[in-house]
């Protein structure tokens, strides 16, 4: 009997260890940018997508994204499905906000290309590369504040910038 | 300027003859009704200094920037009160306060650079997680009505998050 239960205990125990050490796959992000471009309303966007890490079992797994950016209510500005891939630039664990934090967490820029294909138009209408130095990592979730995008802007071929104010990851799978 | 002088005077005068220990640090977004008459379109943050005067009481100074287009081109300032409804915040750090909380509050606030808009505000905090004893305090979506006196008129602005570092 306590032979059989020390089985069923190490089966139980086994069996829970995938649902610890599975690595985060994907899940969804959002944004709040604002642009300086001519194709871009001056007002606030909001920025939301479906990410994917292509390699989850490291922190600096590139990843690929697929989402919209919207005007804010009421929808009166240009709003754009996006196309992204991105990087973790560096994974520190002892940065100086850990005490700061509740949870465990890791300090970790990043970098990302964007394309932007207009609502109305149905076109590429601008890439941004969008360098977040103020990045977070809290293993489900993923904190970054005050980004900075180089921006062509395709549709008037002029260079414009931006400023992802906030941006929050939760991955769920 | 003066009145903006005089009203930080006043708040530093309060802080210090409260004799506060819980001092935080605040950072988070600033979002104003597009339509509004007493800011320009475009995107803002808001950064600031909050300190418990009281065990529900807390007094904040803020000062809102415009970030895009144009930085620093739109730049506000207020000071004002918010007292929290779920129960005491600043009770020492010996006893563990509500983890959630919620908060109602008012002040005034105006454009730093002309004062060619300002007035009072009231605003609501509908959900706020951690506090000073947390070190971190989480507020959520923050509600507010601005009465622009000179303008006379009403802007909606509102914060969808603001994290305070005690």
């Amino acid at each position: 009997m306590k032979k059989g239960g020390i089985i069923v205990l190490l089966c139980i125990i086994c069996s829970s260890i995938p649902l610890f050490s599975r690595p985060w796959v994907g899940g969804y992000r959002v944004g709040i940018d604002g642009y300086v471009s001519p194709t871009f309303a001056s007002e606030e966007y909001w920025s939301v997508a479906i990410t994917t890490n292509l390699l989850p079992k490291t922190l600096y797994t590139p990843s690929m994204e697929l989402g919209v950016v919207l005007p804010p209510i009421p929808f009166d500005g240009s709003a754009f499905f996006t196309v992204g891939v991105g990087t973790t630039l560096a994974v520190i664990h002892n940065h100086p906000l850990k005490h700061a934090m509740r949870r465990a967490s890791a300090y970790a820029p990043s970098v990302e290309l964007l394309w932007y294909i207009s609502f109305e138009e149905a076109r590429w209408s601008a890439t941004s590369i969008l360098v977040e130095p103020f990045t977070l990592h809290f293993s489900d979730k993923k904190v970054s504040v005050l980004g900075f995008f180089a921006l062509y802007d395709a549709l008037e071929s002029s260079w414009g910038w931006g400023v992802r104010l906030f941006e929050i990851s939760h991955y769920i799978w | 300027m003066r009145r903006i002088v005089a009203l930080i005077t006043l708040f530093l005068l309060t802080v210090t003859l409260f004799g506060s220990s819980s001092v935080g640090v605040s950072i988070g977004l600033f979002d104003v009704w597009p339509k509004s008459v007493s800011f320009d379109q475009g995107t803002f943050v808001q950064s600031g200094v909050v300190v418990g005067i009281a065990p529900s009481w807390e007094l904040e100074a803020v000062v809102m920037s415009e970030v895009t287009p144009n930085p620093f081109q739109q730049l506000f300032g207020s000071i004002g009160t918010s007292f929290a409804l779920m129960g005491p915040v600043y009770k020492g750090l010996d006893e563990v306060p509500p983890y959630a909380n919620a908060y109602v509050g008012a002040g005034i606030m105006g454009n730093i650079r002309d004062l060619s808009a300002w007035g009072p505000f009231v605003k609501i905090t509908p959900l706020s997680v951690g506090g000073p004893q947390f070190k971190v305090r989480e507020r959520t979506l923050t509600l507010a009505l601005f009465y622009n006196i000179p303008s006379n008129s009403l802007t909606f602005y509102w914060n969808l998050f603001n994290l305070d570092f005690f």
